[in-house]
């Protein structure tokens, strides 16, 4: 399953890319700014701003959808079912309701993704899967990637590492590039966040290290979990530990999809404010470049 | 380059001139011109235009000001507009009392101007070009011309243009040389032939313009000479004298310095425009024809500093600023911000003698992108012709200019320009040397004759409307071509029938705007001969004959399509929502139509068609190939007719679609009714080949794909695309670098026609729209050429704010 296709992406790998959105995560961070992403299965999202009052489109197909005395749409979500969702996709006028996640065709996700092809070789760029979390569903990427392989495309994955070695390696070898997401370095402070596991995703990081493929280690800085020097100069120590990995991007917590909560109906539990706090990246950002035990060297992006 | 300076006197120059909300209008042409030609009825036209003119140039005020260093006045007041009787007097006879409370096109005319004007216009009715054309419209034709749907009005109510004359030709002879030609051909004439009577009579005239444009120079060296002895600051006497030295030699010769040449340069634009006020006098390639000066002068003699040249330049580029033109009510919607579009081009390719053609950027190209880049001006109208090889630095140079958010430059790309100029029979030479005209068409300069682009223009959405009931236009509610099929009946049994109505419909407008134009073409030939123009045209002097009448050795037109993202996302919603998976019914989609949507089950129908159906933009290849099938109907029709040159001695003298319509999309979505793309009644138009605002919503790599697909080979008048990107998209070099990309992917792959780039926030529009008073200099991309925001009417405003802004 899939939710997206973004064309002319240009801050995640190389050159002019499309990014593919895979639905379903293995995490659940607080501050993620993709919740739709994160069931595997179609999520419903609900806009009340571009609901109109006099239509009913979405009560026609389902008694788990009703107006308020108040004129607003409520949704009983435990009662939608698959059948429901199927009704609802092309019901709402508006788009006021969308559901969101389609049924990932390989064949469709290759024609839609060389449709840029040109841009891509022109740029040195390419396609990169992202998601949720791709390697969730790796014999997709296993084969979109390879397709890709064979129309002498550049391959990046967007991931959290937090998924079964067999899953890595099963895309290994068809993928370029590894923006790997490296979060926190305490297991229990990582477990309270993100309800994962930093055992596992250390673990990966390890093995994929042995394998020579380029690794970008990006690092959501989110206030009040890992927005100390401690805490950072710890993750760059880590990755300074991985003798591949040679790239680093701060990346500084946004509050941009926080609006999809709503839609979802879901609560959000992070900061409504983005960080700010130059200073903080600025030494992070120094202290990887000066580290003692840098035996390579380690370039340091704030935003990437 | 260094974008963040200017030279106080071009700061203080600007000022003055963007500060002049209501210019005035100059009457001194028109009082001229019409005492001349009641002097000499008994002459032919050519004769009585070359005395007019003549006369004009020597008695009108000049002056020199704003401590510039480029001189010449179009006009007896700074920015005022000349009025030319010749074209029209009937709408402004009309609206002469209101021209100060138009949006965004006002003028201040003095009650002395009104009572000049009002003494001259009687002479003029039944005698004009507008006048004249409809004595010989068909009543059909002026129906047609009446609703709208064809509009031709700038093309009869002023000169035609859209043109770039051979400057290179003129800085090799001098005005001399050019005479001594003329001389050589009328010593050829033999007037017992019929033919070399009429030829003789243009020839003569030629040499009368001639002599005039050097006494009008002599007038501006005596003048500078005048105010150098009187100024009392050394260096601008200095100056002044240096401008009266200058005239003086190039009154005659030919020019030595750059300084020369670029006055020599600005007094033919100047001519040209007071001969005419046709629009879009282009300079062609300027950095080619310019350089050998400039290189003797900045690089070899070092008599002229880099920094000083460029000071000329923007001088010159704020004397282009000052030229004027007025426009009627109606036609001044078409124009937004009352553009002159004068194009300079730089860049591109040249091509040696044996055959190689090599990246023609020189160190000019680079001063002359970064003398309007730190003006930013919306004069002249820039535009690089990019190829495969362009150097990449300068690429990035452009994108440099292109942040500062005034839209310019615009690109152009070799790649599909040349090899269509070929096929169609232009030597390679060529085109090789061609040069954008106005806003995005091509021509090669001196060589082609007028409008390129800029014959009538036609509202594609309208048409679609008409052919989706029974051929009655929604908006007059006029049956032009009868057909048996409408929504309201639900007869269309197949979508074909659809295409089917929509052809027929097309081809009989097409037919008719041909025959619009043919009218026109035939007064504008017989009436309004533009004799310093067609000098500088080849093979005019040679064949004796003006452009108009044929003289011109290339001479293709196109006229402009309004509408056309709106033809396929009409189209598109009726197959996918009212046949394919039906769920709207023919009646349904006719009675939201009437009704403009209006009640809550038509807005909720508009929603359905805005969401439902593939929108142009988006790469979906059902809506990208309605648009070409749609469209190729015109062009087919199209091929079957001729100009008015045709078979009299250019090459050509056929007809090509063109789609940029400057921004008659705002009033042409006036007059639209409620279209089947969810577009309601009155609300702009889709702006050239761009899609609907705020319907490509993958991003610009989705929206090159679409544009790629529509026949480009065919659309020759120019295939206008306009971007609009956030401040943020551009902000790192590594963004700039990717934006570089997706440019020269567009051109090499997808070899797309042209692309231009708004780079300037919301925020910053509806701020200035708000505040003008602080917005002053805020130039924007408006179609293919850029304008003054604050100067915009409020509905043209709401439609740039309105393009969808793509995020990279």
């Amino acid at each position: 399953m899939y939710f997206n296709i973004q064309r002319y992406s240009t801050h995640d790998g190389d050159g002019i890319r499309s990014i593919l959105f895979l639905k379903g995560c293995s995490l659940a961070c607080s501050w993620c700014q993709n919740p739709e992403s994160r069931s595997a299965k179609r999520s419903l999202l609900f806009d009340q701003r571009l609901c109109v009052k006099e239509c009913n489109a979405c009560q026609k197909e389902t008694g788990a959808i009703t107006r308020s005395s108040q004129d607003e749409i409520v949704i009983n979500r435990t009662a939608i079912t698959e059948h429901t969702l199927d009704r609802l996709e092309t019901s709402c006028p508006t788009q006021a309701l969308t559901v969101c996640g389609e049924k990932a065709y390989e064949d469709d996700l290759c024609d839609a993704l060389l449709r840029d092809k040109p841009f891509y070789i022109e740029s040195n760029g390419g396609v990169t899967f992202s998601g949720g979390e791709p390697l969730m569903q790796p014999e997709l990427v296993a084969n979109v990637a390879a397709r890709m392989h064979q129309e002498g495309i550049n391959t990046a994955i967007e991931t959290c590492m937090h998924a079964p070695w067999k899953n890595i390696e099963q895309v290994l070898p068809f993928v370029d590039c590894w923006l790997t997401d490296l979060k926190h370095t305490d297991p229990q402070k990582f477990q309270d966040w993100t309800k994962g596991s930093f055992a596992r995703i250390k673990s990966n990081f390890q093995q994929l290290a042995k394998h020579g493929k380029r690794i970008v280690i990006r690092v959501p800085v989110v206030p009040g979990f890992n927005d100390t020097e401690k805490e950072l100069y710890e993750i760059i120590d880590f990755a300074l530990s991985l003798e591949t990995c040679s790239e680093i991007h701060l990346l500084p917590y946004h509050t941009l999809g926080m609006n999809k909560y709503n839609l979802l109906d879901m609560p959000y539990h992070c900061s409504d404010k983005p960080l700010n706090n130059p200073d903080l990246l600025a030494n992070a950002q120094r202290y990887a470049e000066n580290h003692p035990l840098s035996a390579q060297k380690l370039t340091v992006t704030i935003r990437g | 380059m260094n974008l963040n300076y200017l030279a106080k006197r071009i700061i203080d120059h600007k000022h003055q001139l963007i500060n002049i909300l209501t210019p005035s209008v100059c009457t001194e042409r028109a009082q001229t011109y019409t005492k001349v030609y009641q002097e000499n009825e008994h002459k032919p036209v050519v004769v009585q235009r070359a005395l007019a003119l003549q006369e004009h140039l020597r008695t009108r005020t000049i002056w020199i000001k704003h401590d510039e260093l480029i001189i010449g006045n179009q006009a007896s007041k700074v920015r005022a507009a000349p009025i030319f009787p010749e074209y029209t007097v009937r709408w402004l006879e009309a609206e002469i009392d209101d021209l100060a409370d138009r949006p965004g096109a006002g003028f201040a005319v003095s009650e002395e101007d009104k009572e000049n004007i009002h003494k001259l216009t009687p002479y003029w009715r039944g005698k004009t070009v507008q006048d004249r054309c409809y004595g010989l419209f068909t009543d059909e034709q002026q129906e047609l011309l009446a609703s709208t749907i064809i509009k031709a009005e700038g093309n009869m109510t002023s000169g035609d243009a859209h043109l770039a004359v051979d400057n290179e030709k003129i800085l090799r002879i001098g005005l001399n040389g050019l005479i001594d030609e003329v001389r050589g051909h009328r010593a050829k004439i033999d007037l017992a032939d019929f033919e070399d009577l009429k030829r003789e009579q243009f020839l003569k005239s030629v040499e009368i313009v001639l002599l005039a444009v050097q006494q009008h120079i002599v007038r501006y060296a005596e003048l500078a000479e005048k105010m150098a002895t009187q100024e009392t600051r050394e260096e601008r006497s200095q100056e002044l004298q240096t401008i009266a030295t200058n005239c003086r030699l190039i009154v005659f010769n030919k020019p030595e310095s750059f300084w020369q040449a670029l006055q020599l340069c600005y007094f033919v634009q100047l001519v040209l425009q007071i001969e005419s006020n046709g629009h879009s006098v282009s300079f062609g390639r300027m950095d080619q024809y310019l350089h050998r000066f400039y290189k003797q002068d900045v690089k070899t003699d070092k008599t002229l500093s880099r920094e000083f040249a460029l000071e000329l330049l923007q001088s010159c580029w704020l004397k282009l600023l000052e030229v004027n033109k007025i426009r009627s009510g109606a036609h001044s919607k078409a124009s937004a911000g009352s553009p002159l579009y004068q194009n300079v081009t730089i860049g591109g390719q040249n091509l040696a003698a044996d055959g190689t053609a090599s990246d023609a950027v020189n160190s000019l190209s680079w001063a002359i992108l970064e003398s309007c880049g730190q003006l930013r001006s919306t004069q002249p109208n820039l535009s690089v012709r990019y190829h495969q090889g362009l150097n990449q630095e300068f690429l990035m140079a452009c994108i440099d200019v292109i942040k500062c958010g005034f839209g310019m430059p615009a690109f152009n790309n070799d790649q599909i320009v040349i090899p269509e100029f070929i096929k169609l029979g232009v030597e390679k030479h060529d085109a090789y040397n061609y040069s954008a005209i106005g806003c995005i068409e091509t021509a090669v300069p001196g060589k082609w004759g007028y409008r390129c682009t800029g014959m009538s223009f036609i509202n594609f959405a309208r048409i679609l409307l008409a052919s989706l009931d029974e051929g009655r236009d929604a908006t007059s509610g006029k049956v032009f071509l009868a057909s048996d099929k409408s929504l309201a009946k639900g007869n269309f049994k197949h979508f074909d029938e659809i295409m089917t109505a929509w052809s027929e419909q097309i081809r009989y407008f097409t037919r008719k705007s041909i025959e619009i134009d043919c009218v026109v073409d035939s007064v504008l030939e017989q009436q309004v001969q533009d004799i310093f123009c067609s000098s500088l045209v080849d093979d005019c002097l040679s064949r004796g004959k003006t452009a108009k009448e044929g003289g011109a050795k290339y001479d293709w037109v196109s006229g402009l399509q309004v509408g056309i993202a709106n033809l396929g996302n009409s189209l598109s919603a009726i197959k996918h929502l009212v046949f394919d998976q039906p769920q709207i019914t023919q009646p349904e989609l006719a009675q939201a139509l009437a009704s403009n949507y209006a009640t809550s089950e038509g807005e909720l129908l508009r929603q359905r068609l805005l969401n439902f159906a593939p929108k142009y933009g988006n790469d979906d290849d059902s809506v990208d190939q309605l648009i070409t099938l749609a469209y190729n109907a015109y062009i087919d029709e199209l091929a079957k007719f001729h100009n008015t040159r045709f078979g009299r001695g250019p090459i050509g003298g056929e007809y090509y679609a063109g789609t940029s319509s400057i921004s008659a999309n705002v009033p042409f979505g006036a007059a639209t009714m409620a279209t089947p793309d969810g577009r309601k009644a009155g609300t702009p138009l889709a702006e050239g080949a761009s899609p609907s605002s705020g319907s490509d919503t993958l991003g610009p790599t989705a929206v090159y794909n679409s544009v790629a697909k529509m026949p480009v080979n065919k659309i020759l008048g120019g295939v206008l695309l306009n971007q609009k990107l956030t401040p943020a998209a551009v902000e790192s070099e590594g963004d700039m670098v990717k934006l570089s990309m997706l440019i020269r992917t567009f051109f090499n792959h997808h070899k797309g026609w042209h692309v231009q780039y708004n780079i300037v926030s919301r925020d910053t529009l509806l701020a200035a729209k708000a505040n003008p008073e602080s917005y002053r200099d805020l130039v924007v991309r408006v179609a293919g050429y850029s304008a003054f925001f604050t100067a915009l009417s409020p509905d043209a405003q709401d439609d740039i704010i309105a393009r969808t802004e793509h995020n990279l």
